[in-house]
C-alpha cells in the first residue's frame, strides 16, 4: 500500500507539472500579442510595451516559465489587468464559496446517485427502475443552466419559497445561506447525480453476475447482506472512479450556476475574466482549478486501495 | 452430416448451433426494441431534417427585427411567442438547429481525429511515447471541459469557428483514452503478431487492423459525444461566448430571455427544451447502439 | 439405506432470444445417505443447471424451474419460495455447493475468514470469536498451510487449488448433508485436481455427508462415485453402479464416451475414437432422441419419440430404442 501511495504522489507530480505547462502555454502560444490583446485596441505602443516588460513577454519563453512557476510556488499568480490588484487575493476569497457548494453537491449526488443505482439493479426491469433510469438520463442531458433558470421562475418567482439568487456564507447566517444554496447545489448536483445513478446501476447489474455473488447465495445469506455486503462493495470499485470525475463535471457546471444564480465564486472569476479579457486571471483559474481536480483524483486513486484489496496488497 | 433423414425438415429438426443471423440485423433489432432508443433516433432525424430545410421550415426570418411586435406571448402567429426584438422564436430554434448540428459534428470530428491518433500512437508504440502522451492527456483531464473551452475559446476570441475548436479540444482527451485502452487489449491478439510475422508495417498495422477493431465503442463514443457538444455548445453561448449576434444559438436564447423571465418564461424555457431533447436524444442512440454492438462497454464509455 | 435427495421429474427452462431452451427436461434422481454419486455429460447438457435447480439458485427471468419434485428430508424444496427463510437455511446449511472456477468463485473484497465466519455464524448461530476459531480449524482440516495467518489474507492472495480448498472448507463448515461439486476439478491441474478429489473423499467420510460429483471427465468420477448418472441434451440416457457404466455401458452415447478418454490398460496404438458430431442445441428442441444425429445406429434406430428409461438390471437404467442384448454390437454398425 505505501509503494501505491508514493507510486501515485509521484504520478500526480509528473502530471502537475504538465498542468502547469499546459496552463502557461495557454496564454502564450495564442495567435497575437496578449499584452496587446489583454489591454484593448486604445492602447498605445508604449503602454503595450510597459505591459510587455511587466509580464516578462519580452524574455524566451523558457525564461518566461520558470519566471512564472517559482512565483506560482510562492503563491503569487501575478497581477489582475482588469482590476490591477494581486491574483491570489480574488482566488482565496472566492474559492471557498465555489468549495462550499460543489462540496455539498458531491456529497448530494454521492449519497442519492449510488442508492437510486442501488434501487435500480435491485427492482431491475420494474417500473421504479425505469423511471429511475428514465430521470436519470433526463439528468445527464439537462442544460444546467436551463434548469437553474426554470427553478427561479418556479420556486423563487411563482412560489416564493427559495430566494432567487446570490450566496451567503454559512458562517454569517446558516439559514440564510442554505436557502440561497439549496437551488445552486440542486443544479450543480444533479448531471453527476445522475452519472452516478447510472454507473452504480450498471455496474450492481455487472456484479450480480458474478460467481461470487452466486457463492453468496449458495450459502444462504439474505438478499440485504448479498447486495450491502456482497456486491456493493464490489460495485462500488468503478464508481469511485468515476468521483475524480465527478469534480470536473462539478467545478465545470458551478461556472454556470454561479453566473445564472449570481454567486460570487472561482467559475463566475473565472466567466468574467474570459469575457473581459484578463488572461493572467484565467490562467491562475484554470491552474488553480486543475490543482483541486488533481487533488481529488488522488484522493480517489488513495481510497481505490482501501476499497480492492488486489491493489492494496498489490 | 450422417443425419438426412425424415427428422431433418423445418418444424422437427435438430440443430447444431443457433441459427446465424446478420451482425446489421441484430443491431438493428436490438435497437429497435428499445422505444427511448427508437424515440432518441427519431429526434436525431428530425434536428438533422430541421437543420437542413431551416429556411424553408421556418415561418419567420430569425434575424431581421420586428419592432412592431416585440416580447409577444405565445399565439397562433407567434407559436412560442417574440423576443425583444420581435423575432420570432420558433423560427430562431428551428435556425438554431443547424448551428448545433454543425458544431456537435465538427467539434467532435476534431476531437475524434486528434484523439484517435494519438491515443492510436500511445497503445501502438508503449513505453515512453505512451507515458509521454498519457501524461499529457492526464494534465488535460485535469481541467475541466467547461473552463478548458472557456479559456481556448477566450484566447482564441469569440465566433462560432473558434467555439468548435475549444469544444473539439476539451473532448480529445477521452478519445485518446478509449483508442489506447483498445489498441492495448487488441494488440496482444494473435492476427497481430501474425501481421507483424508477415513483415506489415506499423502503419499498416496501425490502420488495417487496430482502427478498425476498436471502431464500434469508438462509434457508441462519437454518437454520446454529439450531444455533450452541443451541451457545451448551448453553455459556452449562454455565457456569452462563441456565436456572434443576432445569430441564433439555443445557448445564448435562453440567456437572452433570462432578463424577461417574469414576463416572457417562454423565451428561456423553449429553447433550453430543445437543448435537452437533442441531447438526451444523442445519448439515448448512443447507449442503445452500445448494448447492441458490446454489452461489456457499459462502463468503460 | 434412505434416500437423503429424491429429484423427480425436475424440468428448467430458458427463455432466450432464440427461443424456448429446456436445459434440464425432466430428470429423476436420487442420492442415498453417505453416497458418492457422479453427474456426468458434456458441457452444456444441462448438468450444471440441474444443481442449482435443486438450491433454487437459477437466476429468474431468463430461467424458470417450471416442474418436478426435489425431496430433501421428506420436503419438497421447490415449494419453498425461492429465496425465503426456509430455502435459505437448507443452502450452505443443509445442502452446500463448490464451483467450478475457484478464481472467481470468492469475493475478491472480503478475507477468506470473513467469508468463513459469515457462514458459521449465519447457520450455526456461533458467537464472532467461536466462529474464527472454527474458521481456522476448518482451514487447517482441509490443508492450508499457517491457517490461523492467512485466514486474514484476501482471495488474491491464494493460487487456484488452495482456493479451492477453501471453497471445500466452506462447504462442509455447517455439517450439511448434502455437497453438490460442480466441477470442482476442472479450472486446476492436474495433481492439484488429485489432492482435492482425495481431500472431498476424506471430508464425505469424515463429515458422513452424501456428495454429488458434477463434472465432464468420467475419469474423475470413476473412483469415487458409487452411482452414475449420465446426462445428454438436458436428460439422464442411462444411469447405474459404477460397474454398470464402466463395464457394462449401454448407450451409444457412453460408449462413445468411455472409447474417447485414453485409458492406461488399452494395448498401445489403438485409436481413440472421437463422437462425431456436435452436441445439439437446446433451442426448440423436438421430442426425439436427442442423440440421433450423432448416433452410429441411428439407421438401425426401430424407435420414434423421445425413449424413455428402462430398466435393464438390478440399478441399471437406459434410454435408447435399440436392444443390444445378446447381441453384438457390430451386427448393428454397418
Amino acid at each position: 500500500m505505501g509503494t501505491y501511495i508514493v507510486r501515485r504522489v509521484l504520478l500526480s507530480i509528473v502530471v502537475l507539472l504538465l498542468i502547469t505547462i499546459i496552463t502557461f502555454l495557454l496564454l502564450h502560444i495564442m495567435p497575437g500579442d496578449p499584452a496587446a490583446i489583454m489591454l484593448g485596441i486604445d492602447a498605445g505602443p508604449e503602454q503595450i510595451e510597459a505591459l510587455r516588460k511587466e509580464l516578462w513577454l519580452d524574455r524566451p519563453l523558457v525564461v518566461q516559465y520558470g519566471h512564472w512557476l517559482s512565483n506560482a510556488i510562492q503563491g503569487d499568480l501575478g497581477k489582475s489587468v482588469l482590476y490591477d490588484e494581486d491574483v491570489t487575493g480574488f482566488i482565496t476569497a472566492r474559492l471557498p464559496v465555489t468549495m462550499h457548494l460543489s462540496l455539498m453537491a458531491l456529497v448530494l449526488s454521492a449519497v442519492l446517485g449510488v442508492g437510486a443505482g442501488i434501487i435500480c439493479a435491485i427492482r431491475r426491469g420494474r417500473i421504479l427502475d425505469s423511471v429511475i433510469t428514465l430521470a436519470a438520463n433526463i439528468g445527464v442531458a439537462i442544460p444546467i443552466f436551463w434548469l437553474g433558470i426554470l427553478g427561479i421562475y418556479s420556486l423563487g418567482l411563482k412560489l416564493g419559497w427559495l430566494p432567487l439568487q446570490g450566496y451567503t456564507s454559512p458562517f454569517d447566517d446558516f439559514w440564510l445561506s442554505t436557502s440561497k444554496a439549496i437551488m445552486p447545489v440542486i443544479c450543480l448536483a444533479i448531471p453527476s447525480l445522475a452519472l452516478l445513478a447510472r454507473q452504480t446501476r450498471s455496474s450492481m447489474l455487472e456484479v450480480v453476475r458474478q460467481d461470487y455473488i452466486r457463492t453468496a447465495w449458495a450459502k444462504g445469506l439474505k438478499e440485504r447482506v448479498i447486495v450491502l455486503k456482497h456486491a456493493l462493495k464490489n460495485a462500488l470499485i468503478p464508481v469511485v472512479t468515476l468521483l475524480g470525475i465527478q469534480l470536473r463535471i462539478l467545478v465545470g457546471g458551478s461556472v454556470l450556476v454561479e453566473k445564472v444564480f449570481n454567486v460570487p465564486g472561482m467559475g463566475r472569476l473565472l466567466v468574467d475574466s474570459v469575457l473581459g479579457k484578463d488572461f493572467i486571471m484565467v490562467q491562475a483559474c484554470i491552474l488553480v482549478i486543475a490543482l483541486l481536480v488533481l487533488l481529488a483524483n488522488l484522493l480517489v486513486d488513495i481510497s481505490y486501495g482501501w476499497l480492492d484489496p488486489r491493489v492494496r496488497y498489490g | 452430416m450422417q443425419f438426412e433423414s425424415k427428422y431433418d425438415n423445418r418444424t422437427n429438426e435438430i440443430t447444431e448451433a443457433p441459427p446465424q443471423v446478420s451482425e446489421f440485423r441484430r443491431i438493428f433489432k436490438v435497437m429497435s426494441s428499445r422505444w427511448v432508443v427508437v424515440f432518441g433516433a427519431i429526434i436525431v432525424l428530425l434536428l438533422v431534417l430541421t437543420a437542413f430545410l431551416a429556411p424553408w421550415i421556418a415561418p419567420y426570418d430569425p434575424i431581421k427585427p420586428d419592432l412592431s411586435s416585440t416580447l409577444q406571448q405565445p399565439s397562433r402567429a407567434h407559436l412560442l411567442g417574440t423576443d425583444a426584438l420581435g423575432r420570432d422564436v420558433l423560427s430562431r430554434i428551428i435556425h438554431g438547429a443547424w448551428v448545433s448540428l454543425r458544431v456537435g459534428i465538427i467539434a467532435v470530428s476534431i476531437a475524434g481525429g486528434i484523439g484517435i491518433i494519438l491515443g492510436l500512437v500511445a497503445g501502438y508504440f508503449g513505453r515512453w511515447v505512451n507515458n509521454i502522451i498519457m501524461r499529457i492527456i492526464d494534465a488535460m483531464m485535469a481541467i475541466p471541459p467547461l473552463p478548458l473551452s472557456l479559456a481556448i475559446a477566450a484566447l482564441l476570441g469569440g465566433g462560432l469557428t473558434n467555439v468548435m475548436i475549444s469544444v473539439g479540444i476539451s473532448l480529445i482527451p477521452t478519445y485518446c483514452r478509449l483508442m489506447c485502452g483498445q489498441v492495448l487489449t487488441i494488440k496482444e491478439s494473435d492476427y497481430i503478431t501474425a501481421a507483424h510475422v508477415i513483415g506489415a508495417s506499423d502503419i499498416r498495422i496501425m490502420l488495417r487492423h487496430l482502427l478498425p477493431n476498436s471502431f464500434p465503442p469508438l462509434l457508441v463514443l462519437i454518437t454520446l459525444n454529439m450531444g455533450i457538444a452541443i451541451l457545451a455548445e448551448a453553455s459556452l453561448s449562454f455565457l456569452g461566448i462563441g456565436i456572434t449576434p443576432p445569430a441564433a444559438a439555443w445557448g445564448a436564447m435562453v440567456s437572452d430571455g433570462y432578463k424577461y423571465l417574469f414576463t416572457n418564461p417562454v423565451l428561456s424555457f423553449a429553447p433550453g427544451v430543445a437543448v435537452m431533447l437533442v441531447v438526451l436524444s444523442f445519448n439515448m442512440v448512443g447507449d442503445g447502439l452500445r448494448d447492441a454492438l458490446d454489452p461489456r462497454l457499459r462502463g468503460i464509455i | 439405506m434412505a434416500a437423503l435427495l429424491k429429484v423427480r421429474n425436475l424440468k428448467t427452462q430458458f427463455r432466450t432470444e432464440g427461443g424456448l431452451v429446456k436445459a434440464v427436461d425432466g430428470i429423476s434422481y436420487h442420492v442415498d445417505e453417505q453416497e458418492i454419486i457422479g453427474l456426468v455429460g458434456e458441457s452444456g447438457c444441462g448438468k450444471s443447471v440441474s444443481q442449482l435447480s435443486t438450491l433454487q439458485l437459477i437466476p429468474n427471468p431468463p430461467g424458470e424451474v417450471v416442474d418436478g419434485e426435489v425431496i430433501f428430508e421428506g420436503k419438497d424444496l421447490l415449494k419453498f419460495g425461492a429465496n425465503g427463510e426456509k430455502m435459505r437455511s437448507v443452502r450452505g446449511g443443509k445442502i452446500s455447493m463448490i464451483f467450478q472456477e475457484p478464481m472467481t468463485s470468492l469475493n475478491p473484497v472480503l478475507t477468506v475468514g470473513e467469508q468463513l465466519v459469515e457462514m458459521l455464524e449465519l447457520h450455526l448461530k456461533m458467537p464472532r470469536q467461536a466462529a474464527e476459531k472454527r474458521a481456522v480449524e476448518l482451514l487447517e482440516m482441509v490443508g492450508i498451510p499457517d491457517a490461523s495467518a492467512r485466514i486474514d489474507n484476501y482471495p488474491h492472495q491464494f493460487s487456484g487449488g488452495m482456493r479451492q480448498r477453501i471453497m471445500i472448507a466452506m462447504a462442509i463448515s455447517c455439517n450439511p448433508k448434502l455437497v453438490i461439486a460442480d466441477e470442482p476439478t476442472t479450472a486446476v491441474d492436474v495433481t492439484t485436481q488429485a489432492q482435492l478429489l482425495e481431500l472431498m473423499k476424506d471430508m464425505v467420510r469424515r463429515f458422513n455427508v452424501s456428495l454429488i460429483i458434477v463434472t465432464h471427465n468420467l475419469g474423475v468420477v470413476a473412483r469415487y462415485a458409487q452411482r452414475i448418472y449420465v446426462m445428454y441434451a438436458g436428460r439422464i440416457i442411462e444411469s447405474g453402479t459404477s460397474k454398470d457404466i464402466f463395464i457394462d455401458s449401454y448407450h451409444p452415447y457412453t460408449v462413445g464416451l468411455l472409447k474417447s478418454v485414453p485409458r492406461l490398460d488399452e494395448q498401445r496404438g489403438k485409436k481413440l475414437v472421437p463422437i462425431s458430431g456436435l452436441p445439439p442445441n437446446l433451442v426448440n428442441m423436438p421430442d426425439i432422441c436427442a442423440f440421433r444425429p450423432r448416433c452410429p445406429y441411428a439407421t438401425q434406430c426401430p424407435g420414434e419419440g423421445y425413449p424413455e428409461l428402462r430398466q435393464i438390471s438390478d440399478q441399471h437404467f437406459v434410454a435408447c430404442h435399440i436392444d443390444f442384448q445378446g447381441k453384438s454390437r457390430e451386427f448393428y454398425a454397418k
